[in-house]
This record gives C-alpha cells, structure tokens and sequence, in this order.
C-alpha cells in the first residue's frame, strides 16, 4: 500500500506557488493544498510551470472561498499521510465501541464549516469550490453540512430553505404532498419511476423570485 | 406591500390603520395570539443573537434591538395583566432586558417617544388586513386546519427588520418580490454528482419521501436508477413490496437455489459482480478496479476474521473466488466481505468490516455512495435467502441490518450540531425548545416529524419497546407551536410525567383528568336512564356505596357523545392499550389523530382492551424499530422471539452499547468496576415485586421508595382493609381495627363473601 499512497503523493515542491482568485486576490499555496487539491496538482504536472512568480488564475473561485479552502487544506495537511499508519495500530476492542473512519469528520471541521451559511450562498460557494478544486475532504465535509439540513424537514421546508420554487404546474410533480401520502404508494411511484425511467426531460425550474 | 410600507417609514399610515382603543385591543390581541406574539419574541431574541454573535451585521442589529425591544415591553404589560404567564418566559426576558440596554441605539428612543401607546408597536407594524385574516381562521378552525407553515409568517417585526437590510437575504422568501435574493446562488447549480453525494448521506426512507417532492431535479437525482439502487430495492423488499419480492426470488430460481448451497449462491454472486462478462445494470457498478480491489483486499487483511475466511474460500478447488491480475492473485475482497458476514460470530466483526470498508475511501476513491449500495445489495441478498430459505439463519441480514443502520444515523449524528446551528438561523423553534434541539431524532422519527397531517387524517406509529414513542409525540407538538394537540395517556404515570416535559401547545388527559370532564357531562345527560340500579348508584358521584370505575366513567362519557373541537390533532399514546370505549369516542371525533403504540407490549387486556391500533384504520403507518434501551445481543434475542410468536417482519435494532443476556450485568464486566448505576428489576406480578422489594429494604437498608402514579394509587388502605375482613371478626374487635372502606364496610366476613 505504501508504494501507492507514494505514488499518489509523490509529487511534492518546496516551492510555493501563487494563485489568484477570480476577484483578483492572489494566495500563496504550498505543498499541503497541492496534494489535496487534484484540480491543482493536475495544472502544475501538465502546465509545468517554472516561473512560480506568475500567479495561476482561478476564475471560478472567489477570494474567500479560495481562502478558505487554503486555511482548511493547511489544518489537514497532515491527514492522508498518517492514515495507513494509525490503522495498523488499531486495538479491536476499543473500535467496537466507536466506530472511527475516515470520513469521520473532526471538531475542527465543525467549526470550520459553520463560519458559512446558506442565504449568503457562501454554502453554496465552498462546495463548488471544494468541487472545482477536486479537495475530496473538504467537499464530504460541505456535503455531509447540506446532507444534515436537509435530512428532518420536510419538502416545504427545504423548498424554502434553498429557496428552490415549485415546479410549474402540469409538469406531473406540482403537488408534491400527495405523492408521500403513504410510503407504500411512494414505494410504487419509486418502482414506476425506475421501470418507466427514460431519461426524461427535466423542466428547469428557476428561482422563486427572480 | 410590507416592506414598501415600512421603508418609506411614514408611521402616520400605519397608525392610522389601527384600532383606536388601545385598552381592548391589546386584550384582543393577548388573548388571540398571545402565544404568536410570544414566540414572535423568542424568535427575535435568537435571531438577534445569533446575528451580534455569528454574522456581526452592524446594521441589522440596531434594528432588531428596536424590534425586540419593542416586544419586550409588550411582554412587560402582559406580564402584568396576566399572572398565568409562565414564570421562566418572564425570567428570560429579563436577561434579555439587559442585552438590549447595553446596545444603545438612538433609534429605540427615538420610536418609542414617537409612539404615544408604545405597548403596541408590534400591532402598528402589522399590516391592516392582517388581524382580519387571522380572525376568518381562527373562526374556521374547525372546518379546515390550520396550515400556518412557520411560525413567524404572519408576524411582521422580522420580516421588516429584515427588508430594511439589504445585505439580509430573506430566507423564506417572505418578504416577497421586493428583496429578491441577490446573493442567494442557484441552488440547482449544484452539479448532480454533488447532489448524489449530498443524497447518500441522508437515509432512503427520507430521500423518497420528502427530498424527492423538493421539485424535479432532485427527484430525477434520488430515482436515478443507479442511484442506491440496492437501498431502494431493499426498501421496497421491507415493505414486501412485489416487484422486489420477484426480482430476488428469480435471482435464485435462476441459481436453482435450494437448501444446500444458498449461502454458495451468495457468495457466487460476489464473484460474478467482477468478472469481465458482468453487464446486469444493477451491479455493474460494483465492478471495481483491479487496483481498487488490491487495495480492499490490503484492508480487509486488518480484519480478525480475514484467516478463518480465507481458509474457507480456500477450499474451493476451481479458485473461484480468486482474482488474477498479471502476477498479483489475491481473493475476491467482495466474496471475502460476505464470507466475513456468514462467520461473524458476533456484531463487531460486521461493524469492523463496514469500518474497514469505509477507511478505504481514501486510498481507492470509492464513493460512500457505492459503498452503501454494495452493503445493501449483500443485505438483500440475505434477507431474500432467509425468506425463501428456512435454513439460512436470521443473523446474517440481521447483523448486516444492524451496523448499517447503526453507520447511516452515526455519519449524521456527528453532523448534527452544526446542521442545528445552521438550521437555527430558520428555525427559531429549537429556540422556543432548548431541550429538543440537544436531542438526536433518529430517521425514522424524523420520517414521522415531517409528515404534516390532512384534516382528519389519521396515522399509526407502531414502536417497538424504547424506541422513543413519546419523544416523537413530544417533538411532532414542538415543530408545530401553532396547532393545538390533545394528550390522550392511559395511565396517571404516563400523564404527569408527559405534564411536565410536553411543550405548551398539547393538553394532557387521562383517566383522572377525564373525570372532572365527564362527571359535570354526567348531570346534563339522561342516556343512562334505563340502565339498572348497580349503574345508575355508580353514575351518581354522591353516592359512594358503589363506587364509579375508570372504565364506568369513560363509558359514561362515551354515551354522551362528546366532541373535542379546540384541537387540531389528538395525541393517542399506548394506543394497544384503549378500551372499545375510548376508541369509540376517539374515532368520533373529527380532527387529525396519531395513535401510537406496540402491539407486542399490551399489557391491560385483563381489562377488555383492544389492540386500537389495528382495529382503526389508516392511510400511512410508520414504525420506529431503533430501541433506545438495549443493545445488539438483547435485540437479537427479542427479535428471534417477535418474529416466531408473533409474526413480526420489522428488524428491531438496539443501540451500539454492549449487553448481555445470560444473567452478567454489563455494568459490572465493563471495567471490572462497580458504577452506581440505575438498576431495574422485572417482575410478573405484584407480589413477586412487593416481596423483592421488601428484602432489598431491608438488605441495603434502602429509606426512600418511591411509587410510579403516586402513592395513593395503589390504594394500599383498601388492601389494609381488605386484611382486616379477611381476619377473624373477633381478631379484628380485639385489636379495634376499622374497617373504613366504604365499599367494604357493608361485608360481614371476608369468607361468607356477604
């Protein structure tokens, strides 16, 4: 395992490199985001790029967000490398009790990911961020934060949460509430849906008040 | 409109909207929507916290300090006028008081000199028509239910506090047009792989029944037919859904299954998902890279049944389960994982190779989606093999069940407080509830939670023993402040333990409190004028010669036809447990219902009592199956017992603690220490227990015992007098015993029974 884990990490600069967001700000970045981001490392491999005083430019990123993401790179720096060690020390009877994986996610995550929020759309921002810079960690992190508000409410109130409008009417779904009204009659929509599933168009819905 | 009202900030319009008289309406207005003016506060406070403390908006603030301290004085004057207000309401406000006064803000002087009745700000900021709307639904509460979504949506302070903002997005879209979200992103930009990944996080149940009726794109995500495909399937196959039922019976008729090499054909199935050929859309995306499997196999070698599996695959002599790939050969890590299934002696080898699966993620790439699915996928198999095979033994879904469920409430769990610190910026009523925020709801009561009820609609929660019943009954009431509910208990204990913890909006009754109510029906009906002499002394309350019985009153009150019309929804908890009197009074009524119960735990059939819940109908039943009390080895056992005498289909799982149930306690194992720990003690009948609890009194010498109901329920001075009869008349003169029972007192002796 340890050639791979090399393998997959090999790539590794003592020198740092610039990038520059979309709204013009320009980071320092070091091996720590480079190994995470797959987006980066892929850029640096290919592009080659000797001149490291000529910022790379990430125009989908915002400022914060890049920021951000540095920040959340740096504190995990450390992580994939002492993975395959740790797991080797696993005393079996103390797992049992609590279950510890990978995507655990520490309390540092969590304090981490509450400086974002829906209505500003900084959720929002960070996630496409951790998508477009190919952070895995991060990413199951935002994902695992929307997963968690969405999981206990109920259709409304996550309309209204991620401000998603109905569906324009004749569409099929515009009255959401009957189709749940029991879970066996749901479970038969669920199987028809499959059987008759055809890659059927979907009608974009737009946003509630634009 | 509203905002448009309140930015061009002419007061002069508002106020001329009012009414004039400030005395009336303001007890109008307390006594209508008291409550709503209460929560609207509560709503602010939070908010306002939240914003000072997290988001540090500076202007907002100022402005939501005018709105809270606006409201704060109304809850002052209300404070005065009525004495029933709750006295922590009261307390808090106070410390609030003192938040507010430290943020200065010439605003708040400024408004409330302007306003000559300041006590009602709140009112002036309401809209004219507002009061009217609220009036017509109130007056037709009981044609149609209320449907009042969230709770602030017809309160106006948040709503102009926020449209004064512009940097404040409104979350609801309450506001209107009027502040269209400008930096509210697109949500359905998301890509749909991230959806997936969101999706995978959150339990099936959830994701068809709610995430799916969001709008179209989701639902086109969560039916993507490679999507969990095998959690939906097995979904289906729970619910002896017949698509699914025939789509495992003809996976093993074509393997001509039978009752020798069933476990054979599972683990063939595990070899077929990797060989080259394999093109069935349901498993093919378990088909992994060699690279990856090498990797899976690494892992796995961790596991502490990895030897005993091997040798056991070993045996095949066609190495079937082998994987050849130029030099490196290694066995199947899928056929290792199932056979790790079939040998696990006990839950932590299952729970160790989900861990160990899981830990692989970061080497291989995988997504906890196909992880998830893969699990499920072997959890269907077995469960099909034990249903169509006698001999394929219930621990092997069982224990798969059990850790995966354990897994899919785990990975949120961790998640859960900053999902609530978030969700709280909306959800105000976590506020109202501190205690309910801090509880962790499992799927499948968040399942229940979310169900909004139709008018006279009618549901079943059929919970297993510890499964948190009452708890979701608690929390049902709690998401919906704004609707009334009706407790209906069976038994005292019951009752005052729900007086204290349910929220304020639900009404307890029981047997005791039912009295009062039926007693005062009593005198103004004559339905009973026929019925003979035992029964008419028994309806008559002065006459204590034959005393009424519970069961005597509530018939009684049946008779009369009675009908609960103040409440939105009645709350029917140990529903196994009513009498065909309270069911027939409760289906009389017509508003919503929840009956709860388990029909394996009915215990008052001595009494006529019928099991309510499956003698009533309805449209949607939900279970709860995740006990609370016990862990694996317990449940294991209870289930083994349900499914053979009593039929049952469901998995009942218990927590992850560890348990015994050979007679060790597992407080005194665990640590070889003795932790002064609650113990419970079941007995069959009184007697056993009284007799126990004697010689624990006197062999620890314990000085408080304490009575669940209350001492006086257990009518011990009967049973005193009830030994005094039973003594010899003469005994009884000579030591001037009395007896005082006046049901008693009529008897001469206890053996002539006259």
């Amino acid at each position: 395992m340890a050639t791979n884990v090399e393998e997959t990490y090999l790539y590794s600069s003592p020198t740092t490199f610039k990038v520059s967001s979309k709204d013009g700000e320009i980071f320092d970045i070091d091996d720590s985001f480079i190994n995470q981001s797959k987006t980066i490392k892929n850029m640096l491999n290919v592009l080659d790029i000797a001149d490291n005083h000529m910022p790379i430019p990430l125009q989908n990123i915002k400022g914060t967000m890049l920021n951000a993401a540095i920040v959340f790179c740096k504190y995990h720096k450390n992580d994939l490398l002492s993975i395959p060690d740790d797991e080797d020390e696993d005393d079996f009877e103390r797992d049992a009790y609590e279950p510890r994986r990978s995507d655990d996610i520490s309390e540092w995550d969590k304090e981490f990911i509450k400086q974002f929020t829906v209505e500003e759309g900084t959720l929002f921002d960070i996630i496409m961020a951790a998508n477009y810079l190919d952070i895995k960690a991060l990413l199951a992190v935002g994902c695992k934060t929307i997963a968690n508000m969405v999981r206990g409410k109920n259709s409304d109130q996550v309309r209204q949460m991620f401000n998603i409008s109905y569906d324009p009417p004749g569409e099929g779904l515009n009255t959401p509430r009957n189709s749940v009204t029991s879970k066996e009659s749901g479970d038969n929509q669920l199987l028809t849906t499959q059987e008759k599933e055809s890659r059927c168009k979907t009608p974009s819905p737009e946003l509630m008040y634009d | 409109m509203l905002a448009k009202h309140l930015d061009s900030k002419d007061t002069s319009t508002t106020r001329d909207l009012l009414p004039l008289n400030r005395k009336n309406v303001s007890k109008y207005l307390w006594q209508h929507y008291g409550r709503t003016i209460m929560k609207c506060f509560w709503d602010l406070v939070g908010l306002q916290q939240i914003l000072s403390d997290a988001l540090r908006y500076p202007t907002s603030n100022s402005r939501s300090t005018i709105n809270a301290f606006d409201l704060k004085q109304i809850t002052n004057n209300t404070k005065n006028r009525r004495h029933t207000f709750p006295q922590k309401h009261i307390n808090d406000s106070r410390t609030n008081d003192n938040n507010i006064s430290q943020v200065s803000v010439s605003n708040v002087v400024m408004l409330a000199a302007n306003d000559e009745d300041d006590d009602f700000i709140i009112q002036k900021q309401r809209p004219s028509q507002q009061p009217v709307k609220r009036k017509s639904k109130i007056s037709t509460i009981t044609i149609t239910k209320r449907k009042t979504k969230y709770l602030f949506e017809d309160v106006v302070p948040v709503q102009s506090w926020s449209s004064y903002n512009d940097n404040f997005c409104d979350p609801y879209g309450l506001v209107g047009g009027a502040t269209a979200n400008r930096n509210q992103p697109n949500w359905l930009n998301l890509p749909a792989e991230i959806y997936q990944q969101i999706f995978s996080y959150i339990p099936v149940k959830q994701l068809l029944t709610q995430v799916q009726c969001v709008c179209q794109a989701w639902k086109q995500i969560v039916n993507d037919e490679n999507f969990l495909c095998w959690a939906k399937i097995f979904l289906c196959y729970e619910h002896e859904e017949k698509t699914a039922l025939t789509k495992i019976e003809r996976l093993y008729s074509v393997n001509n299954a039978n009752h020798d090499n069933i476990l054979e054909i599972i683990l063939n199935e595990g070899t077929k998902i990797s060989e080259p050929i394999n093109e069935d859309p349901c498993t093919i995306r378990f088909k992994l890279k060699h690279f990856v499997l090498e990797q899976l196999n690494k892992k796995l070698k961790k596991h502490s049944m990895y030897d005993y599996v091997i040798d056991l695959l070993s045996k095949n002599k066609d190495n079937k389960y082998e994987i050849k790939y130029f030099t490196s050969k290694f066995f199947n890590p899928v056929c290792t994982t199932i056979a790790i299934c079939i040998l696990a002696e006990n839950v932590h080898s299952v729970r160790q190779l989900l861990r160990l699966w899981f830990c692989s993620m970061s080497t291989t790439n995988m997504k906890y989606e196909t992880i998830i699915d893969l699990f499920y996928y072997l959890l269907t198999l077995f469960t099909g093999a034990r249903r169509l095979y006698d001999v394929v033994q219930f621990r092997y879904p069982y224990m798969l069940y059990y850790c995966l469920k354990e897994m899919e409430d785990s990975v949120l769990n961790q998640f859960n407080s900053i999902g609530q610190y978030i969700s709280n910026m909306y959800h105000s009523l976590f506020l109202f509830i501190k205690s309910l925020s801090t509880l962790q709801l499992t799927e499948q009561q968040e399942t229940i939670l979310c169900h909004d009820l139709e008018y006279n609609e009618t549901i079943k929660i059929h919970a297993f023993a510890g499964t948190g019943k009452t708890t979701t009954l608690i929390a049902y009431a709690a998401r919906r402040m704004d609707e009334t509910f009706l407790y209906i208990a069976y038994n005292k204990a019951i009752q005052t333990h729900a007086e204290t913890i349910f929220p304020s909006n639900t009404s307890n009754t029981a047997n005791q409190t039912a009295s009062q109510l039926v007693l005062t029906a009593e005198e103004k009906s004559n339905i009973a004028a026929d019925a003979d002499t035992v029964w008419a002394i028994m309806k008559d309350a002065k006459d204590n010669r034959v005393l009424m019985t519970h069961d005597g009153y509530l018939k009684l009150y049946q008779l009369s036809k009675p009908k609960i019309l103040t409440f939105d929804c009645i709350f029917v908890d140990e529903a196994q447990d009513l009498t065909p009197a309270v069911i027939d009074i409760i289906n009389n009524q017509g508003v919503s219902k929840i009956l709860v119960g388990d029909r394996h735990q009915q215990i008052y059939a001595f009494r006529g009592a019928v099991d309510a819940m499956s003698k009533m109908e309805s449209i949607v039943t939900f279970y709860l199956t995740k006990s609370f009390r016990f862990g694996y080895e317990i449940a294991f056992v209870s289930n083994l017992v349900l499914q053979k005498f009593c039929n049952e289909t469901k998995y009942l799982v218990g927590n992850d603690r560890s348990c015994f149930i050979d007679g060790r306690s597992s407080s005194l194992t665990h640590g070889q220490q003795h932790l002064p720990q609650q113990k419970a003690y079941l007995f069959r009948t009184n007697f056993a227990l009284f007799n126990f609890a004697v010689k624990l009194i006197f062999e620890m010498n314990i000085s408080n015992v304490g009575f669940v109901g209350g001492f006086d329920s257990y009518a011990f001075d009967r049973i005193l007098n009830i030994y005094f009869l039973w003594l010899d008349p003469e005994e009884r003169r000579r030591r001037a015993y009395r007896i005082k029972d006046p049901q008693l007192v009529n008897f001469q002796s206890f053996r002539s029974g006259e």
